[in-house]
This record gives C-alpha cells, structure tokens and sequence, in this order.
C-alpha cells in the first residue's frame, strides 16, 4: 500500500486524545475504499492471479471438450477449478498484506493518518478485484457450457460456493500477511491445503478417504459419483456449505482485523471482533453439523431411480424406435436417434418388434479396484449412503449379464449411460450405441453370459467374462458394416478400433483372432467379433452402398440366420473372402483361459 | 562478515565465515518446509486407507516433497545480495553455505518421508495382502517382494531441489531479488508439473511386478532427472556468481603495471 496524498489530506489530528485513537475515530470509510481499490488493481495486475485465472479458463475449455456438459456436475466442478484462482489469490493477497513487515516499514506506515486497521480493512477490500474476475469467468463458463447443449440447470447456490472459495482465499491470505509476513507462510498453506483438495478431488482412489460427508468440512471437494447419476445427488449441501464457507471467510476477516484492533488496544473494535468470532463459530457449528447430515429421502429417491429405470424414465417414439431417458436428457434423444436411424435405415426390412433404447446408471458408478478388495471410490465417498451405493452396485453388476433385467426393453438390450460425448469422443460413443442395434437387429447377444475366475498360471489367477462368437457367421460381418456406417463418425471410429489389434480367444479347442472391449467411453455392452468378420466388413466398407444394400435385400431374413456363412456373404457381394486372420500371441497363449462359445 | 584474506585456502575462507553465514540463514523457512513436509507424509501414514497401492504410495512421497523445494527456494535466495556482493568474499560463498548448512536437514526429512513411504509399502505386503499385485482388474500372485525405488526418488527430489535453487538464483540477479524465494519456489513446481505433461514419462508409478518396458521407463526417467537436475545445477552455479568482474591479483597486476606506464598528464 502506498501513502496517497489525498489520504492525508482528509484526516485531522485532533488537539486532545491518543494519536491512535483519534486516527481511528478519523479514519473514514472512503480512506479504507480509495486504499482498497488500489489494492484490489494491484491483485488484478499480479501475474499469479492473472495465472490463476487463465489456468482456470483453460480446464474449464479442456474439461468440457470431450463430454455433453451435465449442470449438477458442472456447477460443482466450476468450484473445483476456481480452487486454482483461490490460491492464487491467498498467495498473492499474503504477499500484499505481509509487505510493510517484511520491508520493515512497519514505523513508517504507522505515522500515516491511515491506521493498521484501516490498512487491513483495505486489504480485505482488495480481494473484492480478483472476485470480481472470478465472477466475470464463472458468467463467461455459464455462457460456454451453455452453448453445449447441456443437461440441467446450474445452481445458483453452488454456483456462489465456488466465488466464495476465492473471497476465502483472499481473507486468509490476508490473515496470513498480517499474522506471518514471510512470503513462504502463504505458498505453504497452499501446499497444505491443496495437498488437502487434490486427495479429496482425486477421481479414484485418492490416499486418504474421509469417512461421509465430513470431506465437506474441507473449504471443497466434489464426489466422483455425480456425473454417473441421473440427477444432482443431495450429496451437496449447496444452503449449509455455502454458510460453512461464509463463516470460515468470515473468521479469515476477523483474524485479519483481529491484530490490528489488539495492536493498537481498541477495546470496542476488540470487543466488537470478539462478538462477530463467536458469531462465525456459531454459524460454522451450525452449518458444519448440517452439512454431515445428507437427505436421506433424497438419496433413496436418486438410488431407486437408478434400479428403476423403467419406473423413472420418459419413453419417446421416433421411427418406429422407442427412446428412454431420464428426466431431464430428452435433448439426448435426438443425438441417440441420429446414429439408431442411421443403422435402421440401411435394413431392407424393419424388424417386426420394436427396438428400446434405454438409459442406465452403468458399472462407471463402481470402479472395476472392487474386483481387488479395495472399497469402491464411490461407495466410499458416498459415506452415509453406502447401502444405497450397495444396492445400485449390485443392479448396475446385473446389468451387464441379464438381458432381462429391465423390463420392456429390447432383448438383447441396446442401452446408453448417463453420459455422451462430444468433440473427438463423440464417434465412440455413437459407434457402441450403433453397434448395439445392429447387433440386435441380428439377434447377437450384447450381455456377458457369464463370469469365471481360472489360473492363468502357476502363480496367477484372473477372471474373465464369457460370450459367445458368431464365428464364420454373415451377420456378424452385416451388423458391423450397419454399425460402421451409421453416421459420418462411426467409420473412422470403426477402423481406429481395429488398429488396436485383435486378441486371442478360445472358441471350443481353437484359437482364434477376435476383438472385444468395445470402447473405454460410455456403457461398455458385451460385443466381441472375429478378425475375419471384421476384415469382410472392411472390405464391405470398400463396395459402393447400393451394391451392397441390394445384395443384403435379396433373402434379408436368411441373412440373419445364423447358418449362412461369410463366404456366401462374399459370394453374394461378389468379392473374395479374406483369409482367416491367425490369433496373435503365439506360445504365449493363456493355455487356461475358458472357451467361449459359438453364438446360435 | 569478517573480510577474508585473499589467497587463503577455500576451506579456511568457509570455515571463517561459517558462524556468521550460519547466523544468515534463514532457518525459520528451512525448517517449516521440513516439518510441513514431514506432516504430510505423517498424515498420509496415519490417515490413508491400507493397503494403499504403489502407485499411489509413490504419489504422496511426490507430494512429500513439495514443501522441500519450496524451503531450498528460500534458503536459496539471498536476502542481503546486494551487500555481500560488496564484501571481499566470493558472492557464491553465501548461497553454498547456506546450501551446506541446509543439506542435512534436507537429507534427513527426505529419509523419513521414504522410510514412511516404505512402511506403507510393508503394510501393503502385510500377510494379509502378501503377493498381490495391483494392474487393472487382474489379481496375480507374484513372490518377489518389491521394494521402494528409494534411489530414483532421491534422484527426483535432488533434481526438484536443483530447479528450485537454480530458479531463486537466477531470481536473485534481477530486480525482484527480495522475493526471490516467492518466485523461484512456484516457478519450480511449474516447471515440475510441466515436465508431467510431457511425452518423457518422467513421473513412473508402479513399482511392483514390473514388467522389462515398466523397467526401462524407471531407467530412462531416472537418467532424465539426472540429466535435468545437472542442468539446473549448472545454471544455479552460473547465477550465484558475483555481479561484477571481482578484482583479483592476477587481474591486479596488469592494471597496475598499465597505470604505471601510462602517461600522466602533468
């Protein structure tokens, strides 16, 4: 802070009195604002809020590139990533508030009309510069995300918890510079505090799990199962967290406040400190307690409509395909049903039954660390809701082996998850979904039939899911040419999986090449096909579509039929059959691993 | 700061200004960086969930080392430069004692965070969880027990600790040398995260069941670290120099013997 003149000007010194107490009495509020503002520039100008701020901006863009924007998750991870700017702010407003004691001035200042309070005040009047930037790149991520067409609506509650981290930010970083002036009190409370954070933000198996919702007594965190769930999840206490942080920036005030009222021995700005503490802890005690009891009517709604989607979801027909979406995802519909028509519309003849598109809460809720004995991360951050969590683990677990599970879907089952992409994932996410209509339409099962654990070794045992492979069967080879040209995105994303390369896999006592795991994006169906069939569709790919359409036209039923052969398939294509692709691995095959079966 | 002789032998020129350099230091920064360091790694220990995995184990020892490199800025950075730079003592003298004087602490702080690092590891392959190995969502069964890769961590904390140094230093021969601590310490850790996003593969993770690849990744980054923290170590060498050309004898001489040929004027 600088001595202003125009500061000095306004105060008088009075003929009778302390020099400290006349100054306070003088000191008016306009000294504090014209200081403040002159702080609050110097905070906006500092390269490390202006880092901050620019870091934030930039995962903000980087974040949502690759995914359909949900509000009930966006909304919290705007406070995630502002986490950024509070600390830069906490460095940077200790710097500032540290800076008379450290160039030792501390004399000098004290012979000014302004008093230590004052100063202080100003400081803490500072921090409102970077807050207002950080409320022009809240309103600018608002209007971005919204441009992406996203699910829900932000809240404004949570919305204003992540301004506040940075207000907080700037109190304790002002504290701090009052308290301890050395520039490496404000970097290490960083360091602290961010150690804090990133283990609570940490997607999956951050270090230290805190047990329930006391992750919330910490200035922030955001549970890993929001964006697998069909709404925003009570988990978030936006009214009790929101006091937490008022209270805590509160107590940042007045510890600021606090030195200067016992330096100078003011008893009534002492006093008046002291009232407004007890005040804080209050409303900390309060909103602390609250915000450790989530609502429990909430939570079992959320978890039954995750077992119960048939129960909670809005069904649309488009084309003769039915649509089912949770509430609030029918903007999904129409993304879903480009790639399903693009698939059904290349048939000669519609199927007699009609196809079910249906959205689930998929095993993403559970992390595959389950299978080591370690805790789910979301179970574990689900605190008191761990039987909930139990219960939709076990539906999300059946969903991938009972076809039946859900009733008035299609069977096989062709679902989506609660997530879709956008930008450069998007092509997977339509390619999995395409692949499951054209594996319905030709009757492929897209469910795992079951699990087994086997040794794979002397000192080694794994589990393994079993299907069936339509080995030598057409269509195999029609439902990936269907799904390969569903939509522009599906062909490439098509051949970007085969690049992956083909697996070894045992179907009765052969080897043979195949592909599987269909994609690391959204609901991950049970779809495996052979090299060969691959490699047919490859070629398919290659013909004109019409040469192909009219030749899948003539006998469209028999096609279907599990007898009918890649090499009639060719023959009717006019194109030679590729050769039977030999199983990579060599001696190194698994000679343990369970056989699948042929599809029928 | 007592002014030492030239032509005194380097160690006696230390050991004569040691108690008045060690008087400089700045311990208050030295030591919270170890206790805060400490503390993290403690709470860790005492607070993570067990068996904790190795790459995770690896993470918080990371971590650990944070509050490290920030002290090693502080202690880095030279407050009264200007001043020293005035005496007849080498600038650099200051910076290495102070280097010095701080290794032990540093040693010792980055030994106990490795051997609570370590610990975890033990309890991980407690008898209830001996042999397994933690990739994906396969269980295998493994016989070797596998230890820390203490001297690749100690390589990555040396080279963190070198671009900390570097960075006040260089920071100290500009005009924000009063802050260079402030600035080194979070420019370093920049450079650090920079370097995690590169394509180098700096930061391994598992350490256990180790496949020849994962092996050769270990190898190569720790070759890397080496290399990089050579580098900053050069670089803070260059920085702690003296400001100006010193006037030495040998550089004496000649001056004078050209003062005294050269005309005077009158």
């Amino acid at each position: 802070m600088s001595a202003d003149p125009m500061l000095m000007r306004r105060t008088v010194r009075h003929p009778g009195g302390s020099n400290g107490a006349v100054r306070a009495g003088r000191v008016s509020w306009r000294v504090v604002a014209l200081a403040g503002r002159a702080e609050a520039a110097r905070l906006c100008r500092s390269p490390l809020v202006l880092t901050g701020l620019a870091v934030a901006a930039g995962l903000i863009w980087w974040n949502s590139r690759t995914m359909v924007p949900q509000w009930w998750v966006w909304d919290v991870q705007i406070g995630s990533i502002l986490l950024t700017v509070a600390g830069a702010v906490l460095v940077s407003a200790q710097f500032a508030a540290g800076r008379i004691r450290r160039d030792g001035a501390t004399q000098l200042y004290d012979s000014y009309p302004a008093t230590a309070a004052a100063r202080s005040g100003a400081y803490l009047l500072g921090a409102a510069g970077p807050l207002v930037l950080a409320v022009a790149l809240t309103g600018a991520a608002v209007i971005w995300l919204d441009l992406l067409g996203p699910v829900g609506a932000p809240r404004p509650a949570v919305l204003a918890q992540g301004l506040l981290l940075v207000a907080l930010g700037g109190a304790i970083g002002v504290a701090l510079g009052r308290w301890l002036p050395h520039p490496m009190a404000g970097i290490l409370a960083v360091i602290v505090l961010g150690a804090a954070e990133a283990d609570l933000l940490l997607p999956f198996s951050g270090p230290v799990h805190l047990p329930g919702q006391t992750a919330w007594l910490f200035p922030w965190t955001q549970p890993v199962v929001l964006r697998w769930l069909p709404g925003p999840t009570p988990l978030i206490p936006p009214t009790a967290h929101l006091a937490w942080l008022a209270a805590l920036t509160a107590l940042g005030v007045l510890a600021a406040l606090w030195r200067s009222a016992r330096g100078h021995r003011l008893p009534k700005l002492t006093g008046l400190t002291a009232l407004a503490a007890a005040g804080c802890l209050a409303l900390a005690g309060w909103s602390g307690w609250a915000q450790t009891r989530p609502d429990a009517g909430a939570q079992e709604s959320l978890a039954y409509q995750a077992t119960h989607p048939a129960q909670s979801e809005q069904c649309t027909s488009l084309q003769r395909v039915r649509y089912c979406a949770y509430p609030g995802f029918s903007h999904d519909v129409a993304r879903w049903a480009a790639v399903v028509t693009g698939v059904a519309g290349r048939l000669p003849a519609r199927p007699a039954e009609t196809l079910v598109v249906r959205q689930l809460v998929d095993v993403d809720y559970v992390q595959p660390n389950f299978a080591d004995g370690y805790p789910s991360a979301a179970a574990a951050q689900d605190g008191s809701g761990l039987q909930l969590s139990a219960n939709i683990a076990r539906f999300v677990f059946a969903e991938d082996s009972d076809p039946h599970l859900i009733s008035g879907s299609s069977v096989p089952p062709v679902y989506v998850d609660i997530n879709w992409g956008a930008g450069s994932t998007a092509s997977s996410y339509q390619l999995v979904l395409a692949m499951q209509a054209a594996w319905w339409i030709a009757g492929l099962p897209t469910t795992w039939q079951r699990s087994v654990s086997y040794s794979c070794g002397p000192n080694c045992s794994t589990q393994a899911q079993i299907s069936c492979l339509p080995v030598g069967q057409a269509r195999e080879a029609i439902a990936l040419w269907l799904a390969a040209t569903a939509t522009p995105a599906t062909r490439p994303a098509f051949f970007s999986w085969l690049r992956n390369g083909p697996s070894a896999e045992k179907v009765g006592h052969v080897w043979i090449s195949a592909y599987g795991d269909a994609s690391a994006y959204g609901y991950q169906p049970a779809l495996q096909f052979t090299s060969q069939g691959a490699a047919l569709a490859r070629v398919m790919l290659r013909l004109p579509e019409q040469r192909v359409t009219a030749a899948l036209a003539t006998g469209w039923p028999r096609w279907l039929n599990p007898r009918a052969t890649d090499a009639q398939l060719a023959a009717a294509l006019g194109i030679q059959l590729p050769a039977v692709i030999p199983p990579p691995g060599g001696s190194a095959l698994n000679r343990g691993q369970l056989a699948d079966p042929v599809c029928r | 700061m007592s002014a030492p002789r030239h032509g005194r032998p380097g160690t006696l020129r230390f050991a004569a200004a040691a108690p008045h350099l060690a008087r400089t230091m700045p311990w208050g920064a030295l030591l919270a960086g170890c206790i805060a360091g400490l503390g993290v790694s403690l709470v860790a220990h005492q607070f993570s969930n067990q068996p904790q995995q190795p790459a995770n184990i690896a993470l918080i020892a990371r971590a650990a080392f944070v509050p490290l490199v920030v002290a090693i800025a502080f202690v880095a950075s030279v407050s009264q430069r200007d001043l020293i730079a005035a005496l007849p003592a080498p600038a650099w003298l200051t910076n290495a004692a102070h280097l010095t004087f701080a290794l032990p602490a540093l040693g010792l702080t980055a030994w106990l965070q490795l051997d609570l690092a370590a610990a975890d590891l033990q309890l991980t392959q407690g008898p209830g969880n001996r042999g397994k190995a933690f990739s994906g969502g396969r269980t295998s069964i493994s016989a070797a027990v596998p230890h820390l890769p203490w001297l690749s961590l100690i390589a990555e904390l040396i080279a963190w600790l070198a671009f900390a140094t570097g960075a006040a230093a260089v920071v100290s021969r500009t005009r924000w040398a009063e802050l260079a601590g402030a600035i080194g310490a979070p420019s370093a850790l920049a450079f650090v995260g920079a370097l995690a996003l590169t394509p180098l593969e700096l930061f391994p993770g598992d350490f256990t069941g180790l496949s020849l690849a994962q092996r050769v990744a270990w190898l190569r980054s720790d070759w890397s670290w080496c290399a990089l923290g050579l580098a900053a170590i050069v670089i803070t060498c260059w920085a702690c120099r003296d400001p100006w050309r010193r006037l030495t004898r040998r550089l004496a001489r000649p001056l004078a013997r050209r003062a005294r040929s050269a005309p005077t004027g009158t």
